[in-house]
């Protein structure tokens, strides 16, 4: 055992002081890190698109995200931010969770802790916290006056005091928020706290809620987009890689394939600014274009010229029904003789997308240049 | 007694370093917070989800990047010198690219 140097003895008062700080600090940073990297994959695989490995980012991220509320202490969260979570859209359904510990708990000693199964606390460190929580009564109604009042001894002087940014755009962002978007939620509080149970070394609240928030509104606006992108690429599973005939009243066939995304695209020369209607056949289901109203652009090499239409190309055409009726063939409007000709101009690709939740399906076609 | 100088020097520098380190890693978590939020901010803005994204908008000018910009420019960052110039910088151009945000949902909503 080496004997301590004066230098130690200096300096351990100073030093047990400030590594209880630091080691506070690196285990905020730690948590922060996991969802740093947990965050940065679900940021992956949300571009990328594997709903599957959504899911399982987003379980992730959740658990992880409970255990540091209990690590923070639920109540100390709650006395410290209890009225803004309570008006948050987003933050009051994450907190509300913390409901179902008290009900389960409760349910499970109302039956002597047999015979109620555990499906909401799966991860045992979340069953273990949520008992915790419960065996220390975090859940009980509580004064949000009073708690409030109580927390002001735990802030960390002025440090990281959570208070109004005195940016001048203030003003106009917050009437901007009042003109178009609605108010979240009616404030009133839901959750009960104990000060007593508030851990003392919580002084880095604000750090915490900074980790904490950015992740739950992060994790919850990855949600939403999933739920659009789904939205928009919900398709019924016999229309994927199905064919598609493109017919016009002169005679012109193409074919091609529906995409997994419900898209598919015919290559048209660009003549057809001359055919005015095409069908679309699959399998007998059928729908009409009318191809003067999507717009195109004529490309020519050699001279090189470039004429827009009115409504002009890139325009989005929607399509509002599919049927298996029968329709009376498109009048031809004009006959075409020799578009084959030497005059041919480049292609111009066709993209239809089937569009939105069916029944009735939507969709949409797209000139687009083939050439460049 | 040469030694004497040296061993308060390295008390000293002992306590710079702590403090130092304890004050640069207070603003660098706030600034990974940033950064976590701003991904989210952008999904937001890209997917058309106007109202989560001006929600969390305001919320990151708020409490994270005034937050830190505040805490880079007071006198206890003065610790972590010259790290608090570079959070300070941080945190202003968060709240640049919160503008331009702002200002394509603006658009986006007024329709001009």
């Amino acid at each position: 055992m080496s004997p301590a140097l004066p230098r130690d003895i200096v300096m351990r008062p100073f030093k047990s002081s400030i590594s209880l700080v630091q080691s506070r600090i690196i285990i905020s940073r730690t948590f922060q890190r996991i969802l740093g990297e947990l965050a940065m994959g679900r940021f992956i695989s949300y571009t990328g698109g594997s709903p599957t490995q959504n899911d399982i980012y987003d379980q992730m991220l959740e658990r992880l995200c409970r255990a540091y509320v209990y690590f923070v202490g639920l109540p100390f969260i709650l006395n410290h931010q209890g009225q803004f979570i309570s008006k948050s859209s987003v933050l009051r359904p994450f907190f509300e969770h913390w409901k179902m510990a008290r009900d389960f708990f409760t349910r499970r000693e109302a039956e002597h802790w047999k015979q109620v199964q555990n499906t909401d606390f799966r991860p045992w460190i979340q069953y273990v916290t949520a008992r915790v929580g419960y065996d220390k009564s975090l859940y009980d109604e509580f004064n949000p006056q009073e708690s409030l009042r109580q927390a002001e001894r735990y802030k960390c002087s002025r440090l990281l005091k959570m208070g109004i940014d005195e940016d001048t755009r203030a003003d106009a962002l917050a009437g901007l928020m009042e003109k178009y978007l609605k108010p979240t939620a009616e404030p009133d509080m839901f959750f009960s706290v104990q000060a007593e149970s508030v851990p003392l070394f919580s002084v880095f609240i604000g750090l915490d809620l900074a980790i904490l928030f950015s992740n739950i509104y992060t994790m919850e606006i990855y949600r939403k987009g999933i739920g659009k992108k789904l939205d928009r690429t919900r398709i019924p599973a016999w229309m994927q890689y199905q064919s598609a005939r493109l017919s016009t009243p002169d005679g012109v066939t193409r074919k091609a394939y529906f995409d997994a995304q419900g898209k598919v695209k015919f290559t048209l020369p660009v003549v057809t600014d001359i055919i005015r209607k095409a069908t679309i056949d699959t399998y007998g289901l059928k729908t009409y274009i009318d191809l003067t109203k999507i717009g195109m652009e004529q490309y020519s090499l050699e001279p090189w010229s470039r004429e827009s239409s009115d409504p002009p190309a890139m325009e989005w055409l929607l399509i509002d029904s599919w049927s298996y009726e029968s329709h009376e063939p498109p009048e031809m409007e004009q006959v075409l003789t020799d578009y084959w000709g030497t005059d041919v101009p480049e292609m111009t690709l066709v993209l239809i997308e089937y569009w939105g939740t069916p029944p009735p399906a939507v969709s949409r076609v797209l000139y687009e240049d083939w050439s460049v | 007694m040469a030694v004497a100088p040296l061993f308060v020097l390295s008390i000293g520098w002992d306590i710079v370093e702590d403090v130092r380190g304890t004050t640069a890693m207070l603003m660098f978590i706030m600034e990974e917070a940033c950064q976590t939020a701003m991904m989210g901010e952008w999904i937001a803005v890209k997917e058309e989800l106007n109202s989560e994204a001006m929600n969390l908008n305001i919320w990151i000018r708020t409490y994270l990047s005034g937050q830190l910009f505040n805490l880079a420019d007071s006198n206890w960052s003065l610790a972590a010198y010259p790290l608090n110039n570079a959070y300070a910088l941080f945190a202003q151009s968060i709240n640049k690219t919160l503008d331009i945000y702002t200002e394509v949902i603006r658009k986006r909503l007024t329709g001009g």
